[in-house]
């Protein structure tokens, strides 16, 4: 099974993405990988602007019809913007996790924190030791 | 010298912890082949989905869809021990004409359920099918209640598909030589697929029109391949997860969840499964307890997509009123919906109730199941 994984941002170890933009903000979302394995989503819980949240700690959920997992915070910082093309369409998540399926924009707070996210290699690895 | 071997055996078990691995049906490299993801379910590695759970479930509602049920136990048992099943079971099975299927219930003493199972019968015997990974347990309690050995447990003999959805009978019938229009609700033949001798039923789990195929392990492949041939595009493969959404629409009980921590026939509203005429295991608990139900298991669709799951709490308000038995996503209706045990009191259609889900409190009415009309 391909997983696609992009060079253009970093990742968690549970398969969030977080894209670092000018202005010290990160846009976040969940990988293919994840999407892959979630299956059909029917329904997403996003945290709503003007949240702060912690780097690890959960932001969101999402439904899928064969499980409901948790969205963690890949960096702390105040929730600015939220997708509401993927309130609206779940599906948006399935059909692009990378582009039009992002989840939520956060002003970053402490950019040390960009250091312990995973680079697109270790991302790859990582999916790989799962997969086995 | 054999009870040093037996010392050393049981050491080594135990030392090791041999882990015992999940069984596979005869048409496992079928489900990898297609592309299959795999789950554990009641010891057997059975597929969840070949694509999406939710086109899977469209394809049976819509067209067709074929499921292995090999995981299924199946029991034989001699016609000449109808008198012993007709006591273990609420739907008498003494006098069942040939070729007749019974959906039944197994209780305890108490009047709680033990599984649920068809039983089929034939000339000579009954078949009886219940809940994969029950196999040794329902054939015990027969045997421990004939005082014999009469249960054949024949679960890896037999392989078992089900073919659902408005266009099986046009596809089965083009491999079929014998007449399935001929074949009414809740009735079977003997029939030859493709030369290979079967039982086929006109059952399932789904709603939906469709046929359940009990064949020779060794001719499941063949038969599987056979019926995805003449299906085309009008059949798709389909795993549990779109097996359980389908049931779930219905309303029909997974034993595993409705049943679970122990609940009666009167609890689970399957009194149309007892047959009030004949001396069964657990009838005295029952007639006891007909004046006193607390709980009865009621249908909810929510007013969200958020998916309600085994064990979550329901609410009137303030008031906590009852449990999430099975809870997931319908298709059809577009919501989520649940099956949940409700005290009585609030068990009534229309009823606005909320269903916590993680920190929410979701607003749902109450219905009495099927969700959908079939």
């Amino acid at each position: 099974m391909e997983y696609e994984v992009r060079n253009d941002r970093l990742y968690t170890k549970t398969h969030e993405w977080a894209k670092i933009e000018e202005g010290n903000k990160a846009r976040v979302g969940l990988t293919d990988y994840a999407v892959k394995k979630l299956g059909d989503i029917v329904y997403i819980e996003l945290p709503e602007v003007g949240t702060e949240i912690t780097k690890g700690s959960e932001a969101g959920t999402v439904d899928s019809v064969k499980a409901s997992e948790s969205i963690y915070a890949p960096l702390s910082g105040k929730v600015i913007e939220v997708n509401s093309e993927v309130t609206e369409d779940v599906t948006k998540i399935m059909e692009s996790p990378y582009d039009e399926g992002w989840l939520f924009l956060i002003e970053i707070s402490n950019s040390e924190e960009i250091n312990e996210l995973l680079k697109p290699e270790d991302y790859e690895k990582l999916i790989q030791e799962e997969e086995t | 010298m054999l009870n040093l071997y037996v010392v050393i055996k049981l050491f080594l078990e135990d030392v090791l912890e041999v882990r015992k691995l999940p069984r596979r049906t005869p048409l496992y490299d079928r489900h990898a082949s297609l592309g299959a993801k795999f789950i554990e379910f009641a010891g057997w590695e059975m597929p969840v989905q070949y694509t999406s759970i939710i086109e899977e479930h469209l394809s049976v509602r819509n067209s067709a869809g074929i499921f292995d049920v090999s995981h299924m136990a199946r029991i034989i048992v001699s016609d000449e021990y109808e008198d012993v099943l007709s006591k273990l079971l609420t739907n008498d099975v003494k006098g069942m004409k040939d070729y007749k299927l019974k959906y039944n219930l197994m209780l305890r003493e108490d009047g709680t359920i033990i599984d649920d199972m068809i039983v089929y019968k034939l000339p000579g015997k009954l078949i009886i099918v219940p809940n994969a990974g029950n196999d040794e347990i329902i054939a015990s309690w027969i045997n421990k209640h004939a005082g014999e050995e009469i249960a054949e447990i024949v679960t890896e003999k037999y392989a078992m598909v089900a073919i659902q959805g408005p266009k099986s009978q046009e596809i089965l019938q083009k491999i079929s030589e014998c007449d399935l229009s001929g074949i009414k609700f809740f009735r079977c033949a003997e029939c030859k697929i493709a030369g290979v001798e079967s039982i086929i039923s006109r059952s399932g789990y789904t709603g939906e029109d469709g046929f359940e195929i009990i064949m020779p392990s060794e001719d499941a492949v063949k038969i599987w391949n056979l019926i995805l041939e003449a299906g085309g595009r009008d059949i798709k493969p389909c795993g549990l997860g779109a097996r359980d959404t389908l049931r779930l629409e219905m309303g029909f009980a997974l034993a595993g969840n409705e049943f679970a921590g122990g609940r009666t026939p009167l609890e689970a509203r399957l009194d149309f499964v007892i047959d009030w005429d004949h001396d069964f295991i657990g009838k005295e608990a029952l007639l006891e307890k007909k004046d006193k139900i607390d709980e009865l298991l009621m249908g909810i669709v929510l007013e969200s997509k958020a998916i309600p799951r085994h064990g979550f709490e329901v609410y009137k308000g303030d008031k906590y009123i009852g449990k999430v038995s099975s809870g997931g996503y319908s298709p059809i209706l577009q919501k989520s919906i649940a099956l949940a045990y409700i005290k009585k009191e609030e068990a009534h259609e229309g009823n606005d109730v909320q269903v916590k889900i993680r920190s929410k409190s979701v607003p749902g009415k109450v219905v009495k199941p099927p969700f959908i009309k079939k």
